[in-house]
């Protein structure tokens, strides 16, 4: 899968995240801003890079602004804005 | 060493002992005697500015000066207290304030420039984290509004002067917190600061001829009147919105927290409660006057925190009495003001353990927050999950402890953070003083209190009753486990519980 436009999915109310990816040349570049960052932000790094390396993509470059998400809004934000960005129109 | 709680109290802290349990314990051999005076020929005690009355009060570097919280963060009358303080040049002091507010944060420039020296006080906000930073040498000392007095009476923290707003005054020092330009309501705080400070400085915008009506701070306390422009904005009006539901998790726990408080025997007719100020407040209050509307419940006082809600249930006639040390906002300050059986009290009438008797004692349940909570129930109240001290402790541990059941409600974990914890930051509340837990996914029980349990599922099986390590985990399944803050040795704050013993420390967290 490979990463050819930006996406972006979510919110910065309490609870949710708002994810925006677009594509990159040096591999994946990951940044986090979060509440939680200290208590969960290597944790937040672990759950991306794992979603990628299981969608096979390699070159992404990604900034999340955290607001204390749980794992499934993370990833079903991180699903949506993947789909926008690869120009995937049906599911993953 | 160790304290009952297992909190690691440093041998560095000299002058401190460590908490041993919630009955209080006062050495009667520590009390002071409050400041004698002499008043005859009476003087003249009206000052024109606050330069001036500084100058009159001798007041030294290093000397302690108290303010109280009234004003709440509409307060304008710290910064000038600073300013003319920094003004005459005077270094190095103590603030002790009854408690700060946002608004507060424009006297971190006074801790940069070495006018403040050291707090010890009940503080929040960007003070709050200011602090947390480490930017004092000494740790603040946070003491609840009993452990306040208990360092007042016993000389433990002398006041040398206490500088009072009051929305009127006499010439004479008669004043109160409901007439003139900006009233603010009860000065339940201020009355016990002018009990034992060496000078007594009254703050006001308004001078009214003597006698003054309606006194709530008599002038035999009052050393000097200072009149001054403005002591702070104007108080809000809070519409109240019964019926409303503004947020469904807190309704959930407002609705299990008043068939639990039923259930368990403590809400019934003639019965009598407090709301704490956390955010469930609103919800509990609602819940709670469906609860007595249906059920044709009245109460027989509410008291501490008095807000426009409880004004609505007075009126209606669903509490008699509303005890009140300190007006929450606008309906509550007018109700104070035209209605006999809302009625202001002192903090000592309303929390200290130390006389024949206070108003909290006579409580039978009391809602408070939490921001964390752990197994054996011990509160942090102060801190975020960050280690960042945000919230005012205010009475907490004071009317947990006291009232006949106290229940914990929060939601079970707020922004991934579980609110329930194997080891909390900081205790202020201690576990001894707490009876119950409600979230949304469920309700703990104290195990000292093997009786409520016993009753509770016999009254109202349906209540979702879970052992507090079983919901913790159930909640560390869905928010996963934070990795735990990592600390510096300097030590930022320590909290006292009542009788002056410590409830724990807090160290600079590693960011």
């Amino acid at each position: 899968m490979e990463i050819i436009n930006t996406g972006q999915a979510g919110t910065v109310e309490s609870s949710d995240c708002i994810i925006t990816v677009s594509p990159s040349e040096n591999g994946m570049e990951i940044n986090i801003e979060s509440t939680v960052k200290l208590q969960f932000g290597d944790h937040i790094r672990d759950l991306i890079i794992d979603f990628f390396n299981k969608k096979g993509i390699v070159n992404v470059s990604l900034f999340i602004n955290d607001r204390g998400a749980l794992d499934y809004v993370i990833l079903s934000r991180l699903e949506s804005a993947v789909l926008q960005a690869s120009g995937y129109k049906e599911g993953l | 060493m160790k304290n009952i709680l297992g909190r690691e109290i440093p041998e560095s802290l000299h002058n401190f002992k460590p908490y041993r349990g919630r009955k209080v314990r006062p050495n009667l051999d520590q009390q002071v005697s409050p400041p004698l005076k002499t008043g005859w020929p009476a003087k003249n005690k009206v000052v024109k500015s606050l330069r001036e009355v500084i100058k009159l009060t001798g007041l030294k570097d290093g000397m302690t000066v108290a303010t109280h919280h009234h004003l709440q963060d509409r307060d304008q009358i710290l910064i000038q207290i600073l300013e003319a303080i920094k003004q005459e040049g005077i270094r190095n002091i103590t603030l002790a304030p009854t408690g700060l507010f946002p608004c507060h944060r424009i006297i971190i420039p006074y801790i940069q420039d070495g006018t403040i020296g050291h707090i010890e006080g009940d503080i929040s906000g960007e003070v709050g984290r200011f602090i947390c930073e480490g930017n004092l040498s000494k740790p603040v000392i946070i003491r609840s509004h009993t452990a306040r007095l208990f360092a007042r009476f016993t000389g433990k923290q002398p006041v040398d002067v206490a500088f009072l707003a009051v929305s009127a005054s006499d010439r004479c020092g008669n004043s109160n917190g409901i007439s003139g330009a900006n009233p603010f309501g009860s000065m339940g705080y201020a009355i016990t600061e002018a009990r034992y400070a060496k000078q007594v400085v009254v703050v006001t915008n308004t001078i009214l001829p003597y006698p003054l009506q309606q006194i709530s701070l008599s002038q035999e306390f009052v050393d000097w009147v200072v009149e001054v422009e403005q002591i702070g904005k104007p108080i809000r009006k809070m519409p109240v919105r019964i019926g409303m539901v503004s947020n469904p998790i807190g309704y959930l726990i407002a609705r299990y927290a008043i068939r639990f408080g039923q259930a368990a025997g403590f809400i019934k007719k003639g019965f009598s409660f407090q709301i704490g100020s956390g955010a469930l407040g609103a919800e509990i209050g609602r819940a709670l006057l469906n609860t007595m509307k249906e059920q044709e419940l009245n109460a027989s006082f509410i008291s501490g925190g008095i807000t426009g809600a409880h004004v609505e249930m007075l009126k209606e006639g669903w509490t008699n009495m509303l005890l009140d040390v300190e007006s929450m906002d606008a309906e509550a300050v007018e109700s104070l003001l035209i209605n006999n059986n809302h009625q202001e009290i002192s903090a000592t009438t309303y929390a200290n353990p130390f006389t024949q008797g206070c108003v909290v004692n006579e409580l039978d349940i009391v809602f408070l927050g939490a921001t964390e909570i752990d197994t054996d129930f011990n509160v942090n109240v102060s801190t975020e999950s960050n280690g960042l001290i945000k919230n005012t402790v205010g009475g907490h541990s004071d009317v947990a402890g006291s009232a006949k059941f106290s229940v914990i409600l929060a939601p079970a974990f707020r922004n991934r953070i579980s609110t329930i914890k194997n080891e909390v930051i900081a205790v202020n509340t201690p576990g001894d003083c707490v009876d119950a837990l409600v979230t949304e996914y469920g309700i703990c029980i104290n195990p000292k209190k093997e009786d409520i349990l016993e009753k509770v599922v016999e009254n109202d099986p349906k209540l979702p009753i879970i052992p507090i390590e079983e919901l913790m985990n159930k909640i560390q399944k869905l928010t996963g486990t934070p990795k735990p803050l990592e600390f510096d040795e300097k030590i930022v704050a320590v909290w006292e519980y009542a009788d002056g013993t410590v409830l724990d420390v807090l160290r600079k967290v590693k960011i």
